[in-house]
């Protein structure tokens, strides 16, 4: 499929975020929010499809395997006329309760076994999960993570584990970030609005914590970029030196 | 020829130890800068000193020094392994273009008029016999070397390539290095300043509070000094890197100069063996990958086609008119031996004083990871905290 092109308005977003970086964080939110809308949509609409592909070939299943039976084992008249809608509407019920009313179960922790490559995405998941969990003012702060984390993922695909901060990035996203999570949620929920001996309350801890994450991934997201920074500077450079002539190197 | 100007290629002096108390002041600060920075120094001052010293604030804030500059630091001392590597590096490339210049060498001897004896003097079989001609067997040479040559000017000119994406390397590591070195002396302004006001306020308070002049010194004082040294420490390092960058850099350009002059003579006593054949044995001598390496390389190696140019006339000339054309040829090859010795000569030169920078740099280094593993560990006494209230910008 080829590449959606772009929009008007998104050619305007595109050059205003040239001109500004506040802007560009902005466009770059916006984005954000239309994809991750568009993510969760998905989901659903892939719920309603497995749901009914799962219906109907439960229908094909059961109504033939009922009618082979009677042919087989003998007619079981009204007990088999029961029978048939019964288990039907039971296998229909289980799959509905399945596909909407059951609570989805909370993902792994990122696991500190699973390469630096997938981590950025599986966080960014664990992270989405626990959002509703977590206090109203926080939300900003994993807003700009998921961002981030989003943003990570491509530069960290052919990272490997003995390349200088991909250790640093392992520890923070698979330890340092759910440990914060997992320890604001471990507070009981009328604690977490006290202020902790005249301090900060666990809520505030939990955001300026988040707060930290965020600015540390996005310096752990420049380091990751550097080599490729130098390298595309360099041979900027080098083409200058090699065929601007009134160089300095004359 | 004989009017082109010697080849002279200096090496650069090796980049001396940078003293700690000396590192400070070569990168210019705004005055801008300065004073906003002085006003931070001053509202931090206010504010520590508001609190009661024995209160936990106290100590969070005084802490706060211990990690002043932390990160500047590590970014400098991340960029020290890189800025060691390159001269390192940069021995071991000269080496490969010097296998070629070698080879060229051997190859330029093998031609040589010089060394084939008289030319001029009839060839015999036996020593008695009339046999051939000496010249035309001679010119004859030129034909089965000209793909060597040429393809050891095209490594050349690749050569000269790769010292110039090392400059261009150099120019990108020396502009990162520059902001770092920025980034330091904000933060040895930084500490200096509090170093002073803190002092003076310690003094202050010596009657009025001495327990509070006491923490004060012992605690946020103490700690900024501390910290002074290691900023210090590794702004000497970083501005000794600095410098040997650019000795390698210059050390490059040098070489490059050598490469291209190299070529160029080649290049030069080939096509004056051309001239010289045709008007001795009316001989044509075909040196087509060479004359094709002139129109591309020349494009590439700066200064050639210009000097080409000049001196065709000049050999079609002194060729035609002098009473014996193979001087002129034997000119041309000194001229290229001339190059090479002055090629030879600064490259023992400039291993030497490369290898001293190397290991005056290798030694500060060193000194300055002692300090940078010390920061380390007291950072980690005080994990993820408050962002540095000194930095002005990230």
């Amino acid at each position: 499929m080829s590449k959606r092109p772009r929009s008007e308005l998104e050619n305007a977003l595109a050059h205003a975020a040239s001109a500004s970086p506040l802007v560009r964080r902005l466009s770059d939110e916006v984005q954000f929010r239309y994809r991750r809308r568009r993510r969760r949509r998905k989901r659903n609409v892939m719920r309603f499809v497995i749901a009914g592909l799962l219906m109907m070939f439960v229908t094909f299943v059961v109504i033939p395997s009922m009618i082979a039976a009677g042919f087989l084992l003998g007619p079981r008249g009204v007990e088999g006329l029961i029978a048939a809608p019964l288990i039907l509407f039971v296998c229909y019920g289980s799959i509905l309760y399945w596909a909407f009313a059951r609570k989805p179960s909370l993902p792994a922790l990122p696991a500190k076994t699973v390469s630096v490559a997938q981590l950025p995405a599986q966080t960014d998941d664990w992270l989405d999960q626990q959002r509703r969990f977590l206090p109203f003012a926080a939300q900003g702060k994993l807003d700009s993570i998921a961002i981030r984390l989003e943003q990570l993922a491509p530069q960290v695909q052919n990272l490997t584990a003995d390349r200088p901060g991909a250790a640093e990035l392992k520890r923070l996203l698979a330890e340092e970030l759910p440990e914060l999570v997992r320890g604001y949620l471990k507070v009981p929920r009328a604690l977490q609005t006290q202020p902790l001996h005249g301090g900060l309350t666990p809520e505030k801890q939990l955001v300026e914590g988040l707060g930290t994450i965020d600015e540390q991934i996005g310096r752990l997201h420049e380091q990751l970029a550097a080599d490729d920074l130098r390298a595309l500077a360099t041979h900027q450079r080098y083409l200058d030196l090699k065929y601007k002539r009134d160089d300095e190197l004359k | 020829m004989a009017n082109e100007p010697e080849l002279v290629l200096t090496p650069p002096a090796p980049v001396p130890a940078v003293q700690p108390e000396k590192a400070t002041g070569l990168v210019p600060l705004e005055t801008a800068q300065k004073s906003e920075l002085n006003k931070r120094v001053d509202k931090f001052i206010g504010e520590l000193l508001d609190l009661d010293a024995n209160s936990p604030e106290f100590g969070k804030r005084a802490e706060l020094l211990m990690r002043l500059g932390q990160r500047e630091i590590a970014e400098a001392a991340g960029q020290s392994n890189r800025f060691l590597e390159r001269p390192v590096k940069a021995m071991a490339s000269e080496s490969s273009v010097g296998a070629d210049l070698t080879e060229l060498r051997r190859t330029v001897e093998s031609l040589d008029p010089g060394r084939r004896g008289d030319l001029l003097a009839p060839k015999k079989l036996l020593g008695i016999m009339p046999f051939g001609n000496k010249l035309r067997d001679y010119f004859d040479s030129y034909t089965s070397a000209q793909s060597h040559i040429s393809s050891i000017l095209a490594r050349l000119a690749s050569g000269k390539d790769e010292l110039l994406k090392d400059n261009a390397a150099i120019d990108v590591e020396r502009q990162a290095l520059w902001a770092a070195m920025q980034r330091l002396e904000q933060m040895i302004h930084v500490s200096k300043a509090l170093d002073a006001g803190l002092e003076a306020k310690a003094m202050d308070l010596e009657s009025l509070d001495p327990a509070k002049a006491k923490a004060v010194r012992e605690t946020a004082l103490f700690y900024t000094r501390q910290r002074l040294n290691d900023l210090l420490t590794q702004m000497a390092v970083t501005v000794q890197g600095y410098l040997a960058l650019d000795l390698v850099k210059k050390n490059n350009v040098e070489l490059m100069k050598g490469v291209e002059r190299a070529s160029t003579t080649t290049v030069s006593a080939l096509r004056t063996a051309v001239t010289v054949a045709q008007a001795m044995t009316n001989q044509r001598l075909v040196l087509n990958q060479i004359t094709a390496l002139n129109t591309t390389t020349a494009n590439i190696i700066e200064s050639t086609s210009e000097l080409l140019k000049k001196q065709t006339a000049e050999i079609h000339k002194q060729a035609a008119s002098s009473t014996i054309p193979v001087d002129t040829l034997k000119r041309a090859f000194q001229n290229i031996y001339q190059t090479m010795d002055a090629i030879d000569t600064f490259k023992s030169q400039a291993l030497v004083s490369m290898k001293t920078t190397v290991d005056a740099l290798s030694d500060e280094v060193e000194k300055s990871r002692g300090y940078i593993a010390r920061a380390e560990g007291a950072a980690q006494l005080t994990p993820g905290e408050a962002a540095d209230p000194f930095r002005l910008t990230d």
